[in-house]
């Protein structure tokens, strides 16, 4: 019985360890296949490892890389873009998000958020929500720590600054807490869609009959707001509201 | 003396003119069957000419000749005389075989010189007499109308199935068996979809006699082109037309006796235009490398510089040559790919094209004058060249070398001052943008859409962090409830303990041992506030104690005199015999400080 336990064990190991191996053949191979310009070959070995249910931010960008080479440019922004919700301060993708941008038609002024909510996004997405978590249970362990030396310390003085302490790491920890929840809700929203047809025109209302409110081209990032059937209610970056048929954009 | 010398070099002259002596013969080339001509074999040298040879005329009767004959020709042209001489063998000949009779040079001794004539060929056709004696005097004709077999006008061209660039050589002749006086209305085809060029505008027109379809006709090329088509699929050439006036016998009734010795020709216009020719181009298969730009034919590729090594902001021109045979002027430049750094201006082009034969052939050039803006060496990328090889049926390639090109520090930059004061600063160029490279490096899978925050294995790390936590809080709250008992033992026994301490001290008093007695009575003192106020002996100083018991409300006094009395212990230990009552008292004070101390310390 141990035996077969054993060998069930050494057996399962070795086949995580294959499947690890022939990813990371398939990766190089797509790299190699990139770096000759046959740009269709790499970006069907990148689309093979996500279709195996894996994802990095760098597998994402790669394939933003090879839509972008064979002119497939809403692809191209699309897998950007989900590279940067992976990763938001990646300074490669958010180059490459801007190069794209150039080729699309569609020119919205961003209406200006409150200065403190800007800046509080801009801290959270200094960090991925798997890092804050790491920064969270390490605060956690110095918030502990601080509070059995507040607890059993020596000194009065000690205590007291144990006590502070153990205070104003908590506060952060809290903080850090909500940016990766934040991030993470970010990540699993997929609220977020990149418009996949040459030219759509938004709807006032949820069917055909709906009068045309404006017309969205190629390429451009639009948010989900809600959904009735096969018509999704959208937002611009710019706040106008519509509808279109879900099909025409594809969520990040 | 001079003179004479002066006469031999001019008769010296006169003779090298006259040493280009030469036999032609005249003849027709076709001929009917039993259709009487001449062959004229003419030497262009007169008093001297003696011994003529005739060739064997083989399946040609020779009727009558040689007729010897000779000419002068003198010519006056403002003032200077020259005078050509011929004598000529003329022999009236008649060939009754049909088929293609090739005839040797005739032989003719000129100064000893022995001359050749070159050989020549008669093609004697099969015809019926009537015609023939019709051919002999063709120059008219009976019928006051000209038909479409006396006249007519073709565009040959050397082939019809091309490809797009392929040249072709379109020739225009006019076929005749009629006096034609003069033309008229010329209209020229126009090539439509075409690149076309004339190679041959004969400013005579001459008529040479050829067979065809078994017929003699004096035939002219009008035009020669060289047609590169331009556009694919069936292209029509529109006809050329011409308007000929030929002179015809009349053939009205004679009106009156006089008539017959006065021929009444009279001119006609005729019209005549050749037929409409579709020309199918096809296009060039697909799958051309980049570098073709439409050329086609057979070519060699030279790319060169001017000069190998330059200074910075000196021009030098790279000089690309494509030469071989085809659609030469209409190569486009090739693509140069210069560094950054050089400014690049206009390129000059050169045809040198001929049209020879079927095709146009020669060389094109193109220069890049360029001007290199910082020192280095340079390589400019090999020039690639493609062509579509019409034999081959194949796109090549032609490659040049890459150049390499010295450019020095150019003058100017060095200053007046004798050190090298750098180069002019120039902001850096963008020259183009582009998304930055993948990333290559091993990426960090993981499964999708599973993140770490808020995961089970998250929250079970903060569970173990707060478990362990409570751990740790339960085991230190343990340990100083011992401590705290232990002290508090301890501090209870603290009395006891100094008592019996002090009792032994008592002992030893009154053993007379001194130094027992002190060391007694310090450590009775010194143990007991370290009890009292749960101090280990390792930490216990003397500003500890004071502060701690300052801290448990002990009168300061009290504390003091306490201090002082420890002092005393310690020192005394050391000191020499003290006085006798000296022990009692010390004795007596620590007991009265123990007590005072047990009241005041909570």
């Amino acid at each position: 019985m141990k035996r077969f336990l054993l060998f069930f064990l050494i057996s399962g190991a070795g086949a995580v360890a294959l499947y690890a191996q022939s990813f990371d053949m398939l990766w190089a191979n797509a790299n190699e296949e990139y770096a000759q310009g046959q740009y269709q070959e790499a970006f069907d070995q990148y689309k093979y490892i996500y279709n195996r249910g894996y994802e990095s931010a760098s597998l994402y960008y790669n394939m933003g890389n090879c839509a972008f080479k064979m002119e497939l440019y809403a692809q191209s922004i699309l897998w950007f873009e989900r590279a940067k919700l992976f990763d938001p301060k990646n300074p490669d993708v958010l180059y490459n998000v801007e190069i794209v941008n150039r080729f699309f038609v569609d020119k919205i002024e961003t209406v200006p958020h409150f200065f403190m909510r800007s800046w509080i996004i801009n801290v959270r997405d200094g960090f991925t929500s798997n890092e804050w978590a790491q920064v969270f249970l390490a605060l956690l362990v110095v918030t502990l720590a601080l509070l059995l030396l507040f607890f059993y310390g020596r000194s009065r003085s000690g205590r007291r600054w144990a006590f502070y302490g153990a205070l104003i790491v908590f506060i952060l920890m809290i903080s850090v807490f909500f940016f990766g929840w934040s991030q993470k809700q970010q990540l699993q929203r997929h609220d977020h869609a990149i418009v996949m047809a040459p030219v759509v025109t938004v709807k006032s209302a949820p069917d055909r009959q709906g009068k045309d409110l404006f017309i969205i081209h190629e390429g451009l990032k639009i948010r989900f707001i809600d959904q009735v059937g096969g018509w999704g209610r959208i937002e611009l970056a710019d706040g106008r509201q519509g509808w279109i048929e879900v099909g025409f954009a594809e969520r990040i | 003396m001079k003179k004479i010398i002066v006469f031999a070099v001019a008769l010296l002259i006169c003779s090298l003119g006259w040493a280009q002596t030469v036999m032609t013969v005249e003849t027709r080339r076709v001929v009917m069957a039993g259709e009487r001509f001449n062959i004229v074999f003419t030497v262009n040298a007169q008093a001297s000419v003696s011994e003529f040879t005739p060739p064997s005329f083989d399946g040609i009767h020779v009727l009558a000749g040689p007729t010897r004959s000779s000419s002068t020709n003198v010519n006056i042209v403002n003032g200077r005389s020259t005078t050509t001489a011929s004598t000529g063998f003329t022999y009236l000949v008649e060939a009754n075989q049909e088929g293609l009779f090739t005839i040797g040079g005739g032989k003719v001794i000129v100064d000893g010189k022995t001359i050749v004539s070159d050989p020549f060929t008669v093609e004697v056709l099969i015809g019926d007499a009537q015609s023939t004696r019709e051919t002999q005097n063709q120059e008219v004709r009976s019928t006051g109308e000209v038909s479409e077999q006396d006249l007519f006008m073709r565009l040959e061209l050397n082939k019809s199935n091309v490809v797009k660039g392929e040249p072709i050589t379109a020739t225009l002749r006019l076929y005749s068996k009629v006096a034609i006086e003069r033309f008229e209305d010329v209209r020229f085809p126009t090539f439509n979809g075409f690149w076309s060029q004339e190679i041959e505008t004969p400013r005579d027109i001459n008529f040479v006699e050829e067979n065809v379809r078994g017929q003699i006709y004096r035939v002219a090329v009008l035009r020669r082109y060289v047609l590169l088509p331009q556009q694919t699929g069936l292209l029509k050439i529109d006809p050329a037309e011409l308007v000929c006036l030929v002179q015809v016998r009349g053939n009205s009734q004679r009106q009156s006796m006089f008539d017959i010795f006065f021929d009444n020709y009279q001119t006609i216009r005729k019209r005549v235009s050749t037929t409409a020719v579709t020309i199918n181009v096809q296009p060039l298969p697909s799958g051309a490398p980049t570098s073709f730009t439409g050329a086609v034919g057979t070519y060699t590729l030279s790319v060169a510089a001017e000069k190998d090594s330059i200074n910075a902001h000196d021009a030098v021109t790279i000089i690309v040559r494509v030469s071989g045979e085809g659609n030469v002027n209409m190569i486009e430049a090739p693509k140069l790919v210069f560094p950054p750094d050089f400014e690049v201006y206009d390129t000059r082009t050169t045809d040198n094209s001929r049209s020879r034969g079927s095709s146009i052939s020669g060389t094109k050039q193109f220069e890049f004058p360029v001007i290199p803006r910082s020192s280095g060496t340079f390589t400019i990328d090999p020039v690639e060249f493609t062509y579509w090889d019409i034999a081959k049926k194949s796109y090549v390639t032609l490659s040049s070398k890459p150049l390499i090109l010295k450019v020095g520090r150019g003058v100017g930059s060095t200053s007046a001052v004798g050190y090298d004061s750098g180069v002019g600063q120039v902001a850096i160029r963008t020259l183009g943008h582009d998304i930055r490279y993948i990333d290559t490096a091993k990426p960090k899978l993981v499964s999708l859409g599973r993140l770490f925050m808020g995961s089970y294995r998250f929250w079970g790390y903060v569970a173990v962090a707060i478990v362990l936590f409570a751990i740790a809080y339960q085991l230190l709250l343990k340990r100083r409830e011992r401590k705290k008992d232990l002290v508090s033992v301890r501090s209870r026994k603290a009395n006891k303990l100094a008592k019996l301490r002090l009792k032994r001290a008592g002992e030893l008093l009154n053993k007379d041992d001194y130094a027992g007695f002190y060391e007694e009575a310090f450590r009775a003192l010194w143990g007991y506030v370290g009890d009292k106020l749960g101090v280990p002996p390792a930490d216990q100083t003397k500003d500890r104690i004071c502060l701690l018991l300052a801290e448990r409300k002990a009168p300061q006094e009290l504390i003091s005199s306490f201090l002082a009395l420890i002092e005393s212990c310690e020192f005394s230990r050391y000191a020499p015999a003290p006085e006798a009552g000296e022990m009692d008292k010390v004795y007596g004070n620590a007991l009265t400080l123990i007590s005072q101390l047990e009241q005041t310390i909570k």
